[in-house]
């Protein structure tokens, strides 16, 4: 069975979308792939943080219930989380080609492709003429100055803002090292902030 | 003994330096902070000042056997949050009803120092702005004053003991502070823990998640033919737009410190024309040749219409 067809089925499972053949042979997987067993606990998480569960205790939780009832009854997950999730809207499914976000209500599941390192592209580069130094005094104080209060992006259609955004999360992965620190990821975390 | 090994590896990463950072202190303190950020194990809550907007966030970073963990949680309204761990990092945003999930950027090269102080000083003017108190920490203040229009400055208030950052400010172009944060605690050492790493190692144990297939390495048909100065190529690949599967090529260059990267695809329906913001970050995006390409980055809007407006298609490796 490809990867993809793995966690189309796992979302099945968290779904309660499998038959009982399905499901017993969806488990028994589970039980002998650590990869996809991993990717299960990592769905649940995710989960429960949506849903604006505490996400430590939530975590803990849900650790707890993956190990123990991988352990024993496992079967037993897979009613309760169609008790507790509603199904995703259709188009959820095709859109994402990841049926496991669905599961999670509204969500939205991305896998990225693993980004890799530099590889000699040809890619030429002209350096344009340096233009005049305009070094930024340092100011003697620390001061707060109040600028555009952007914190969403001003896009002309709610998508063209989501698919900004989808940059945004993207590009922070490789913004967000060195002498950034955390700083872009802090971008994001605030992004949609003060609505 | 934490504290010696702590020294010892300063002492070891001031003896990779070359000998002219060496000699340049406040690069030698960025370059203490880049390590630092690494390979402490550090926890703490800090605001984060952009316009009118305050955020209060709360970062755990830990080291456990030589491997990082991270978690910021937005400590207002939703409870946002990023994890990032050596497999992937995870974006949720509950108020959005969004994830993402994407494996690690590799991290070939990241044993030794990430930041290249000669890249950096191409670019910017590292100078040390005295020392204070900062979250109730000492501390030593580094600028790094930009040589050009095309990127923003900082100014860091670096920990005296760690070189961990405790305040940071990005720069526009007349000095004024985009952003800035702030730590108002911050405990550092290996007793720092994080509650999630439990479980998420005991939900996880046994195996890490199957890796992603490599990217599709096709050389990009294009031409950057005007590069802002010290911004230098650091990555380009074909690969998927994350929740949308539409394929693009993606390049990134990076000056040292600030980054941009540049989309490429066919033209969709909601592509960006001209500029747009969030926080500080810019984007710019325009057609092509008959392709359109936005570009994003904690840079001027007009080092992002540099970089597009120079992008030429390369007839030689077309398709």
């Amino acid at each position: 069975m490809s990867q993809k067809q793995d966690l189309e089925q796992l979302s099945a499972l968290v779904d309660g979308a499998l038959d009982e053949r399905q499901r017993a042979q969806l488990l028994a997987r589970l039980d002998e792939d650590d990869g996809l067993r991993a990717r299960w606990g990592r769905y649940h998480l995710i989960g429960d943080a949506l849903r604006g569960e505490p996400a430590v205790g939530a975590a803990l939780d849900v650790a707890a219930r993956v190990r123990d009832r991988l352990a024993t009854e496992p079967v037993v997950l897979a009613p309760r989380r169609r008790a507790l999730l509603p199904r995703p809207p259709a188009w959820v499914r095709p859109a994402l080609g990841l049926a496991a976000a669905a599961s999670l209500g509204a969500a939205v599941v991305v896998m990225m492709p693993r980004p890799q390192p530099p590889t000699g592209q040809p890619l030429a580069s002209a350096a344009i003429p340096a233009p005049e130094v305009n070094k930024a005094e340092p100011a003697a104080q620390w001061t707060v100055v109040q600028q555009t209060p952007v914190t969403r992006w001003q896009a002309r259609s709610p998508e063209a803002g989501r698919d900004l955004h989808r940059f945004l999360a993207d590009h922070s992965e490789f913004a967000a090292t060195g002498v950034k620190g955390a700083m872009p990821l802090a971008t994001l975390v605030g992004y949609g902030a003060g609505r | 003994m934490a504290l010696a090994a702590r020294r010892w590896r300063c002492v070891a990463l001031l003896c990779a330096l070359p000998a002219t950072a060496a000699a340049d202190e406040p690069m030698s303190w960025l370059a203490r902070m880049d390590q630092a950020l690494r390979e402490l194990s550090y926890e703490g809550r800090f605001v984060y000042v952009h316009g009118n907007t305050v955020e209060a966030l709360h970062l755990i970073h830990t080291v456990r056997d030589g491997r990082e963990r991270e978690r910021l949680t937005s400590l207002n309204d939703a409870a946002r949050e990023v994890l990032r761990d050596e497999d992937a990092t995870t974006c949720i945003m509950p108020d959005m009803g969004t994830v993402s999930v994407g494996p690690r950027h590799p991290k070939q090269g990241r044993g030794m120092l990430s930041l290249e102080p000669q890249q950096v000083g191409e670019a910017y003017e590292a100078r040390l702005d005295g020392s204070g108190r900062v979250a109730g920490r000492s501390a030593v203040f580094v600028s790094l004053l930009p040589r050009d229009q095309f990127r923003y400055g900082y100014r860091l208030a670096l920990d005296g003991e760690t070189a961990l950052p405790l305040r940071t400010e990005l720069l526009d172009e007349t000095g004024a502070p985009l952003v800035q944060t702030m730590f108002v605690d911050l405990r550092v050492g290996p007793e720092v823990r994080d509650p999630l790493e439990a479980a998420v190692a005991a939900a996880e144990r046994g195996g890490a998640e199957r890796p992603a297939p490599p990217l599709q390495q096709v050389p990009l048909p294009w031409v950057f033919a005007d590069v802002p100065r010290g911004f230098r190529l650091t990555m380009a690949a074909q690969r998927a737009l994350p929740g949308t599967g539409r394929e693009l090529q993606h390049v990134v260059f990076s000056d040292g410190v600030a980054s941009v990267s540049i989309y490429i695809g066919a033209p969709g329906h909601h592509d960006l024309e001209g500029e747009a913001a969030v926080g500080p970050v810019n984007a710019y995006g325009a057609a092509v040749g008959g392709f359109h390409a936005t570009a994003l980055g904690e840079v001027p809007p007009s080092t992002l219409r540099a970089f597009v407006t120079g992008l030429r298609r390369q007839p030689e490796v077309s398709r």
